[in-house]
């Protein structure tokens, strides 16, 4: 599903505006996003479906597209926003793959912190790292979100853990950092300033660990490798 | 009158501004702090220890210690892995050193693991 916030309007007398996004072809007006659930045609959006709208708010109100009277309050609405996700999966109206939902303690909500950080580095000016680093690339962290979502979504419930991440880090050259531990090793992903994958994968512990690295990976082949690091093993 | 290049010894200590995003859970330095540029960089920047001191090490070029840490390499680690490490001067910083060389994931995180803690983010 392509999802886009197309527009943002505001009535500056009122200090009242409404967002309109493609996909669901409907106009939210601002503050009122639990009454907005009601108004989508999809209404099981999954985790991604939610997680793509909450980017698109995040980053409409950064890039400051939004007219004046409205920008204030758009971390408002964000808030908002992520609130009624966070109420819909408790109440297991998301439903995770496999359609079985773990409630409160669901995988995307344990990764929500991590979804959280990575917003946060779009924020970080040149020389950030006091060594002319530059700004971090939206798509780096649009692709870093979904990558993170997407493990949690496919191993978090089997791996115990929601398959949190172990780090998330700013790249001086514009790009993000992701690391996972588990009982079989780490792997550290790599997404570029255009959102290229890559991965360094190390197994086995003490001095001599096996290490092997992959360019051009896709997001499958982090969660198939990671399936393998995660979800520990169990003899049959 | 010039900049005096310096030999550094294999048991110089070499310090590292470490952005406080590129520290892990348990405190350490992740690899992430070694890359640069799109490709792992090839002329990473430290401080020669003994002409500066860590607080000045760790609040050069727009860095504090509110924002920033400070690793220490002992220079033999870097040159293990095939790196050079030169001493480099700069007009406002006559500790500049380089670590040069040709670097790939793997080095950058065993350039971490060699890299020891001195000050975090705050202290």
């Amino acid at each position: 599903m392509t999802v886009e916030l197309l527009s943002a309007s505001a009535d500056p007398t009122t200090s009242s505006g409404q967002f309109r996004w493609l996909s669901a072809g409907s106009v939210w007006p601002r503050g009122s996003a639990s009454s907005a659930l009601g108004h989508v045609s999809t209404p099981s959006w999954s985790h991604v479906d939610w997680l793509e709208r909450l980017q698109a708010v995040f980053f409409f109100c950064l890039e400051a597209a939004m007219p004046e009277p409205l920008l204030p309050r758009c971390a408002d609405f964000a808030q908002e926003l992520r609130d009624v996700y966070r109420g819909a999966v408790a109440e297991w109206r998301i439903q995770p793959p496999g359609g079985t939902s773990t409630g409160p303690s669901d995988p995307a909500v344990s990764v929500w912190p991590h979804l959280e950080k990575l917003g946060s580095f779009a924020k970080l000016e040149h020389n950030w790292d006091s060594y002319g680093a530059v700004p971090i690339a939206r798509e780096a962290i649009r692709r870093a979100q979904r990558l993170v979502l997407l493990v949690a979504e496919g191993l978090g419930v089997v791996a115990g853990v929601g398959g949190s991440p172990y780090a998330v880090a700013p790249v001086t050259d514009g790009g993000v950092y992701v690391e996972w531990r588990g009982p079989g090793g780490e792997l550290q992903v790599w997404v570029d300033d255009c959102g290229r994958l890559s991965y360094l994968l190390v197994t086995g512990t003490g001095d001599c660990p096996a290490t092997h690295e992959q360019d051009a990976a896709s997001p499958e082949d982090v969660v198939q490798v990671l399936a393998g690091l995660l979800v520990p093993w169990r003899p049959a | 009158m010039g900049l005096t290049i310096l030999t550094i010894h294999d048991d110089d200590h070499l310090y590292r501004r470490v952005y406080r995003d590129h520290f892990g859970r348990a405190g350490e330095v992740l690899s992430v702090a070694f890359k640069f540029c799109g490709k792992p960089d090839h002329h990473i920047s430290v401080d020669l220890a003994r002409l500066t001191s860590p607080d000045e090490a760790v609040s050069r070029d727009g860095a504090s210690s509110t924002t920033h840490g400070l690793g220490v390499l002992v220079a033999r680690h870097p040159r293990g892995l095939g790196f050079a490490v030169n001493h480099s001067p700069l007009p406002n910083n006559r500790a500049h050193s380089l670590i040069e060389g040709e670097n790939d994931k793997q080095k950058c995180r065993l350039l971490a693991q060699h890299t020891t803690v001195l000050l975090r983010p705050g202290d």
